[in-house]
């Protein structure tokens, strides 16, 4: 092989492009020759240097995206996909088979919507609407046709983030199994009462459990005031470690880091040996320098 | 974490869901939304990732996510499992990231790396630059070089800079690239071949 054929080869190798036959000519030559093996490490250090200089997609930017993606795909929709939260809570019992839970959430939004109604926060503001959805047309032949329409009530409730029945409601819509918008919003609105129990449970029962990394990136900024806490520092120890959303994860170690490091000191170790993110690799190493400790022990 | 039975993970399909996938793509096509959701939930990271590093901008990548995703909803009736959907997918979104990429040539500056009789020459390496600190490990890298691989990457051609994407960040192969730009496994490395040649001249020295 020439040494003009090894450059030209260079980065196909590192890509991992080149043939096993091509690759064993590649390295017997790069052995050979000192100054195609100097190349391949200046185009190996390159090569990494481009790989960190990778963009991190700003943390809410899927979310916020989503969130547009499915207004505009409701407006853009015909009726039959606007009177469509029905299909889709039947689509999705049928696809996840969670209909115990699914029961157990209509049960729980059904109680505490009765509750919230049997007090109304906004007596001004009580509308009304009738989703209608048509489950059986027979003409009978004579000109006339009967229908079968299946009809779900709503109401509108309105009122302050303090009073009880709305706060109920948002802590339930936390766990709305059918809408990430829904859970968003509310762990968005909740999470200025980090300071409730109830809420900073269901905040940390989000990040921990919840499906979207939008909510759960929510969750996180709701609990940032609880940084110091050791439950919720265990939590965001075993979101840096299992989460599988790097911007989560991004946003876990800065918070873990921010707030004392010591206790966490292990968990930036093994960081350091697992995690594919760079960045949250360079925040851990820092980390540990920054208090002396090892980088290589595990 | 929720279990899988409840949520699809996030980034590409695996192999062995294929199945899976091709089971929510007829449920999407027949126009079951929460199909749809899911099916954009499994590739939407990736898709926003790809858009965010081509284009460097959020309101730009959140244009091409919402402008891929519509077509993919208004024109998934015709997909007809010719191909992957991954490569469907990503022809639209290559397709729109390139568009962006030529109208903002047109309207923008000149690309910094010219070609001159001596060869590449970056015009940004003219002024003085700080190498990084003799940190043997190079684990950090400096700032400064930061900035100049988004230099020499907003020099490169937009279908240089989409292809250096697609197999650097997205890891695809070159096949597949050439796949999704309609273009041959040969025409995707030369272009590669291209876009490294360019990065090795203007950041050679500095790693």
């Amino acid at each position: 092989m020439s040494c003009q054929r090894f450059e030209e080869q260079l980065p196909l190798y590192l890509y991992g492009e080149l043939t096993p036959a091509e690759e064993e000519l590649f390295e017997a030559h790069g052995a050979a020759c000192a100054a195609c093996g100097q190349a391949l490490e200046r185009e190996r250090a390159l090569h990494a240097a481009m790989h960190d200089s990778e963009a991190e997609v700003p943390e809410l930017l899927l979310s916020s995206c989503r969130r547009d993606l499915a207004s505009a795909l409701q407006s853009t929709a015909g009726p039959e996909a606007r009177l469509g939260w029905y299909v889709r809570w039947r689509n999705w019992i049928g696809v996840a088979g969670w209909k115990p839970v699914a029961a157990l959430a209509l049960v729980a939004c059904g109680f505490l919507a009765g509750r919230a109604g049997q007090r109304p926060v906004d007596k001004n503001f009580p509308a009304e609407s009738l989703v209608t959805r048509i489950r059986d047309v027979n003409p009978d032949g004579e000109g006339r046709v009967r229908l079968v329409l299946e009809e779900t009530r709503q109401r509108t409730l309105g009122g302050s983030l303090d009073e009880e029945p709305i706060r109920q409601l948002l802590l339930a819509a936390t766990q709305d199994p059918a809408d990430a918008g829904i859970r968003f919003e509310s762990v968005d609105l909740l999470r200025r009462q980090s300071s409730a129990l109830d809420v900073r449970q269901a905040l940390m029962a989000a990040l921990e459990r919840d499906p979207n990394p939008g909510v759960r990136l929510k969750a996180l900024e709701g609990l940032r005031p609880l940084a110091g806490d050791p439950l919720v520092r265990q939590l965001f120890a075993r979101t840096v470690e299992r989460d599988d959303n790097p911007g989560v994860r991004t946003q876990a170690v800065d918070l873990l880091i921010q707030h004392g490091q010591k206790d966490v000191v292990e968990v930036l170790q093994r960081l350091l040996l697992r995690e594919d993110n760079s960045y949250i690799r360079s925040r851990s190493q820092r980390a540990l320098e920054s208090i002396n400790a090892s980088v290589e022990t595990f | 974490m929720w279990s899988s039975e409840q949520t699809m993970p996030a980034g590409v399909l695996k192999r062995d869901s294929v199945q899976d996938e091709a089971g929510l793509i007829r449920a999407a096509q027949t126009g079951d939304q929460a199909a749809f959701e899911r099916l954009v939930h499994s590739y939407d990271q990736n898709v926003l990732r790809l858009a965010y590093n081509l284009l460097r901008s959020q309101e730009d990548a959140r244009d091409i996510y919402q402008e891929a995703f519509l077509r993919v909803h208004r024109n998934l009736h015709s997909f007809r499992f010719d191909c992957s959907f991954h490569t469907w997918l990503y022809r639209i979104v290559t397709n729109l990231c390139l568009d962006h990429l030529r109208k903002r040539k047109v309207r923008r500056e000149e690309p910094t790396v010219v070609e001159t009789e001596g060869g590449l020459k970056d015009r940004v390496s003219e002024f003085p630059e700080t190498r990084a600190g003799a940190d043997p490990q190079r684990h950090l890298l400096s700032r400064q070089l930061q900035d100049r691989i988004g230099t020499v990457l907003s020099g490169l051609t937009p279908r240089e800079r989409t292809v250096f994407e697609l197999r650097h960040q997205q890891g695809m192969r070159l096949r597949a690239i050439g796949e999704v730009l309609g273009t041959t496994e040969e025409a995707a490395k030369n272009c590669l071949f291209r876009a490294t040649q360019k990065m090795r001249a203007a950041l050679g020295d500095f790693v």
